[in-house]
């Protein structure tokens, strides 16, 4: 026997523990740093080649590959069976925020239109919610699906209120924020609640950051004449709810407090809400 | 806890490197020509066998498929080509990894050629080392000829280099697949210096997914318990951490690459290659040959 092979041997196998020690604790701090989705094996759907590209490490591409088969449902008018195949994507592919997008639209509006029972109609709306709110789990750091769902309680659901606070978190989290969504919302949704000060308050922002926005001066505008509209509020109102009705929504008035919002009673008119008239020299030139 | 496990695994490395600091410069200075020596062989071994012409030219055409899907929309394109066209580079890498890397050792032992190089002065794991570093110049190689071209596919299509194409995460995150290449290269050759190539070849795919499987196995170790446990903990500490060198999805979703975590990756990838190599060498030096 040869010691002096048998301690060169002995040295690499101390050489290989030491690195081993010295990498465990590593690993962890990685594994932390650097989380990752585990595939979730029941909610992969799609041909044996999506499984094989899933599991052999190359997510993404299942996940492309599933998106192009939903392309094709969706121009084949297949809506149904466009879902198990939007879960398996976000479930690839957790950060594919269009795949998000498209699944929670796809449920809220074109699978709630589809439905025959109110009942129906409701589980839907809610599943685009949950959707958009694990959508936003998976990317707290990405304005796009806060707005999607804000969109979602803005324009499909009805509830105002619920919208609101997701638009300010927008506005006050992400200075890139593509404004003309985020604060035009947000001042529309003052407007419908008849929250005149509010309103103008937003519409006041807009154009002090972009004076060539024609939506805010115009809006200001109309304000400066109808603050104190009763009529014009009462149209409003009609409005609404003529809308809810189409829709099979509970209807919108002064004095509900419940989930779609309050509509403000129209301010005195001693008490003209700051930032009107609307003066279009104090926000610059419009061009 | 960890801090002294950290300390004990710097203590033993520490205390290797200084019982063998006599014989570590005089063997390195004979260890360098020798490995090249090695390294050249392979490569020049596998030019002949026209593996590496073959797989660059099916990886383009791969490429290039995707640049022409049209139907999809704009930020759609930008993200299948992205992530499609970076898997493409991996999946390339990974087989040519797999086919030539399980023929450099088991092919050189069965037609005893390996016999003529290790009766020369070249000692056991200078012919491993050359043949690993030999496999990694021929990945690195691919690697960064469908690198060019796929950046000059992205710089030349409008859509994509107009929807916020980032080339500094793109190319970290081709350095990441690279990393992760060379980790998967070295247990290609430790598990080549044990088996013959056809095992080398099934177990080498084996080893790609169970790796690209990490954080089902560790989501495994938090749901299992008792021994269960401590048997998935010990196959996750031991598996190859692949899956963290996946940085596609993160450039194709506009999601910047995290600097220190890739970083730290990339370090904690080296140590597990060092250990994967020493394992490599020991097994072989004991292999009848």
């Amino acid at each position: 026997m040869n010691p002096s092979r048998w301690t060169n041997r002995g040295l690499l196998v101390l050489l290989a523990l030491g690195l081993l020690l010295g990498l465990y604790p590593l690993q962890a701090k990685i594994d932390k740093a650097m989380p990752r989705e585990p595939v979730v094996l029941r909610d992969l759907e799609g041909p044996t080649a999506v499984l094989i590209a899933a599991v052999g490490g190359f997510r993404g591409v299942a996940a492309n590959l599933l998106w192009l088969k939903i392309d094709e449902l969706w121009h084949g008018g297949e809506s149904w069976q466009m879902v198990p195949l939007f879960r398996a994507v976000v479930s690839l592919d957790p950060h594919f925020l269009l795949a998000w997008e498209s699944y929670g639209w796809h449920c809220a509006w074109n699978l709630n239109n589809l439905a025959e029972t109110a009942l129906e109609r409701r589980a839907w709306l809610d599943q685009g919610i949950d959707i958009y709110r694990d959508g936003i789990r998976a990317n707290p750091d990405k304005y796009d699906l806060y707005l999607s769902l804000a969109w979602l309680y803005y324009d499909r659901v009805k509830e105002y209120d619920q919208a609101e606070p997701i638009y300010i978190f927008v506005r006050d989290k992400f200075p890139d924020r593509p404004r003309y969504v985020t604060d035009h919302s947000l001042a529309h949704i003052y407007e419908k609640n008849w929250r005149v000060a509010d309103a103008v308050a937003v519409w006041r922002d807009c154009l002090r950051y972009d004076s060539k926005d024609h939506i805010a001066r115009s809006a200001l505008e109309w304000w400066s004449q109808h603050w104190n509209d009763p009529a014009w509020r009462q149209k409003l109102l009609t409005d609404e709810n003529n809308f809810r009705r189409a829709r099979g929504l509970p209807p919108f008035h002064y004095g509900q407090f419940q989930l779609q919002g309050v509509l403000h009673p129209t301010p005195p008119a001693d008490q003209m809400p700051p930032g009107l008239p609307y003066r279009p020299q104090d926000y610059g030139p419009a061009q | 806890m960890t801090h002294i496990i950290t300390a004990v695994g710097l203590i033993v490395v520490v205390a290797v490197i200084v019982a063998a600091r006599r014989s570590i410069f005089p063997a390195s200075l004979h260890a360098f020509p020798a490995v090249y020596r090695v390294a050249r062989m392979t490569v020049a071994e596998a030019r002949r066998r026209k593996v590496m012409q073959v797989g660059f030219l099916l990886a383009i055409g791969m490429l290039l498929s995707w640049r022409f899907i049209s139907y999809l929309s704009p930020g759609e394109r930008y993200k299948v080509v992205l992530d499609t066209g970076l898997a493409t580079i991996s999946f390339a890498g990974m087989l040519l990894t797999i086919f030539v890397g399980a023929f450099l050792i088991p092919t050189e032992v069965e037609r005893r050629t390996a016999y003529a190089v290790l009766a020369k002065p070249v000692k056991r794991f200078e012919f491993v080392l050359g043949k690993y570093l030999g496999l990694l110049a021929l990945v690195g190689a691919l690697v960064v000829a469908l690198s060019v071209v796929f950046a000059l596919i992205l710089v030349l299509d409008p859509e994509i280099r107009t929807g916020g194409l980032n080339l500094k995460d793109l190319g970290f995150a081709i350095l990441l697949s690279y990393v992760a290449l060379a980790i998967f290269g070295s247990l290609v050759i430790l598990v080549s210096t044990m088996t013959s190539t056809t095992m080398t070849v099934i177990v080498g795919f084996g080893l790609w997914i169970v790796g690209s499987l990490q954080s089902t196995v560790q989501n495994l170790v938090s749901h299992a318990e008792g021994g269960q446990q401590v048997l998935i903990n010990v196959i996750y500490t031991i598996m190859p951490k692949l899956e963290n060198f996946d940085a596609r999805w993160l450039v194709s979703n506009h999601v910047p690459i995290p600097p220190v975590p890739a970083l730290l990756t990339i370090g904690g990838g080296l140590i597990y290659l060092a250990v994967v190599l020493i394992l490599a060498v020991l097994i072989f030096n004991e292999r009848q040959v």
